[in-house]
């Protein structure tokens, strides 16, 4: 405890003099001592008292690591410092003093090293659980940019290897994306386009036609001329990019080389053409040798000769119709049929053609109704052509329909989508539902008939659709409630 | 009546001739053409399509010389834009030739009937 005291002393000696650069007068050090006895004596006390609060095999363990000489690292006017003297002015012997202060500085670092560990330990494990989390979240972006890539690559695969060009293009009509078979077609390079409106640079007119009104979805045919002076025909489908708002933000287009199409579609009509005149010439000679000999012009002929004859005619006469059919649908198809359109009345050409067939419908025994709302609008149309579209349906309808059967026609406008509407029902046997949706087919007749009754060409469904579709109007057919066929179609006001 | 097809000519020529008329056949443009300025018919059936000289380059011949000769324009196939050149070059009627014995007389009658007239 002496030891303490004298320590103290010391150390408060040159404490002292590194704070106040003075050397302590023998009053003082007399002063000092007498407060280090105390001290001493208070530090006994505190050591008695700390002895029978710890339990003492902590203490005698010397487990405590060694304290380490804080005062030394302590500067002037550290709070530390008020402390120690504290602790030197507490009675008790100075090796007490010193004890005490170990003590109270291995609990303080004790404590300061568990906190820290403790903190440590705190700050370590969300350390790792956020480098955890890091890592799981770089693998999975990992993973989904591999995904995305492998996509991405396959996507550039496809739209790369594609038969048909693919061009898309932006609000502004500059390209944002073209593959190779859409720089072949178009004679242009990606690379000079990018970005580029599609048009800068472009001499082809043809070029301007394509992006000009581009955003209406239907397929168009542009006729280019390349650097080589040959002709190409492209059809070009095209579709609108929207933005998540309905936003029109770009286009997408298909484009596919037709010419060899059309050259071929050319070749097809040349031919049908052809042999449709070829072919009519003969039926002309026979019909015509057929109805001298019928005559009897040329001597008399037997009740038997007559019979045949008048058979050959008859099927001469269907001949003669498929023949026609054949040629109307090949230039219809081919667009070859220009439509000589005139502001008419629709009720007029109703009532008109109902006339006609109405002998052929009483001689069935059916009776030929007609229905058409006052006051309709005129419409542009071809009159030839829908008195043949009428013709055929009410001519189907006659076909099908018993006697004492009933067939309506009827016509009314439609003012939301600005069209006129016909419809033509009858009460016959119907459209099974699978024939339906190819009734308007080339040569293809209701299963639900039977062949001895048909006596079309099997064209006449397939003609009306094309003519109407001619006329920018559209044709369907559907079972009427109960039973019957009804066909109906729809031609545009302007 | 000029067609380069007489199978299509000789049976409409001899019911034509039971009928009592006076029928001429030619069998290409160019023989038309003689056939014409060796008797003047009352009425003219002319096929279009032939080969060599087809209808319409005959019928511009006979209207250097004739412009009044009534002509029928006789055809296979209906094409609008040979039609419509005929009709230029002023026809009297038109007749194909899947139509029947009684309209091609309808067609016909009204210029041998004039001609008729004319003689009474």
């Amino acid at each position: 405890m002496s030891l303490v005291i004298i320590f103290n002393l010391v150390w408060l000696r040159s404490a002292w003099a590194e704070g106040f650069g003075t050397k302590l007068d023998s009053l003082t050090e007399l002063i000092l001592i007498f407060a280090g006895i105390v001290g001493a004596i208070a530090a006994v006390a505190l050591a008695g008292f700390t002895r029978k609060n710890k339990p003492a095999a902590a203490y005698q363990s010397k487990k405590i690591p060694p304290v380490k000489n804080i005062s030394k690292k302590i500067s002037p006017g550290d709070p530390v410092l008020d402390i120690v003297s504290r602790i030197n002015t507490l009675s008790g012997s100075k090796k007490d003093r010193k004890e005490t202060f170990e003590r109270i500085s291995n609990f303080l670092n004790k404590r300061i090293e568990k906190e820290v560990s403790s903190v440590k330990q705190d700050l370590t494990e969300q350390y790792g659980k956020i480098i955890e989390e890091k890592k799981l979240a770089a693998a999975e972006a990992l993973e989904k940019y591999k995904k995305t890539f492998a996509e991405k690559q396959q996507t550039e695969g496809v739209i790369h290897s594609l038969a048909e060009g693919l061009m898309v293009v932006n609000n502004k009509g500059e390209v944002m994306l073209m593959n190779p078979a859409a720089e072949k077609l178009l004679g242009v390079s990606q690379k000079e386009k990018m970005g580029q409106p599609l048009l800068d640079g472009a001499k082809d007119e043809q070029l301007f036609s394509f992006v000009k009104g581009g955003a209406d979805q239907e397929d168009k045919e542009i006729e280019l001329t390349s650097k080589e002076d040959t002709k190409k025909i492209l059809r070009s489908s095209s579709a609108v990019i929207e933005d998540e708002n309905g936003n029109t933000v770009g286009m997408v287009s298909v484009l596919s080389d037709i010419t060899k199409q059309k050259e071929l579609d050319q070749l097809k009509s040349d031919f049908v053409a052809k042999v449709s005149h070829e072919l009519r010439n003969p039926i002309g000679v026979i019909k015509q040798s057929l109805s001298v000999i019928l005559s009897k012009a040329a001597g008399e002929v037997s009740q038997q000769q007559e019979r045949f004859l008048s058979n050959a005619q008859r099927s001469l006469d269907r001949l003669s119709l498929l023949i026609d059919n054949l040629l109307d649908l090949s230039k219809l198809e081919a667009k070859k049929t220009d439509l000589k359109t005139e502001i008419l009345s629709i009720e007029n050409i109703i009532t008109e053609v109902c006339e006609n067939m109405n002998i052929w419908a009483v001689n069935k025994g059916i009776k030929l109704k007609k229905s058409i709302q006052p006051n309709l609008p005129k419409i542009p149309i071809d009159a030839n052509k829908i008195i043949q579209v009428i013709n055929n349906i009410i001519g189907n309808a006659l076909k099908f329909t018993l006697k004492n059967g009933t067939i309506i026609v009827e016509a009314r406008l439609l003012k939301e989508t600005k069209r006129v509407e016909v419809s033509i029902a009858d009460n016959g046997p119907g459209i099974p539902n699978k024939d339906l949706a190819k009734i308007f087919d080339k040569f293809q007749q209701s299963s639900g008939r039977s062949a001895a009754e048909i006596k079309g060409t099997g064209l006449g469904l397939a003609i009306a659709k094309e003519i109407v579709t001619l006329h920018k109007g559209k044709i369907r057919a559907e079972n009427a409630e109960g039973q019957g066929a009804k066909f109906i179609f729809t031609l545009p006001l302007t | 009546m000029v067609d380069d097809q007489p199978d299509f000519l000789e049976p409409i020529a001899f019911w034509l001739k039971t009928k009592g008329y006076k029928v001429r056949l030619a069998y290409s443009g160019k023989e038309a053409l003689e056939r014409i300025e060796e008797e003047l018919p009352h009425v003219v059936s002319l096929d279009i399509q032939m080969p060599e000289m087809d209808g319409i380059e005959t019928l511009q011949h006979i209207r250097e010389k004739h412009p009044d000769l009534p002509v029928i324009m006789v055809t296979g196939v209906h094409d609008g834009d040979v039609f419509l050149k005929a009709k230029d070059l002023k026809i009297s009627g038109y007749f194909p030739k899947q139509g029947s014995l009684q309209e091609l007389e309808k067609i016909l009658e009204p210029f041998l009937r004039s001609y008729e007239k004319n003689l009474s």
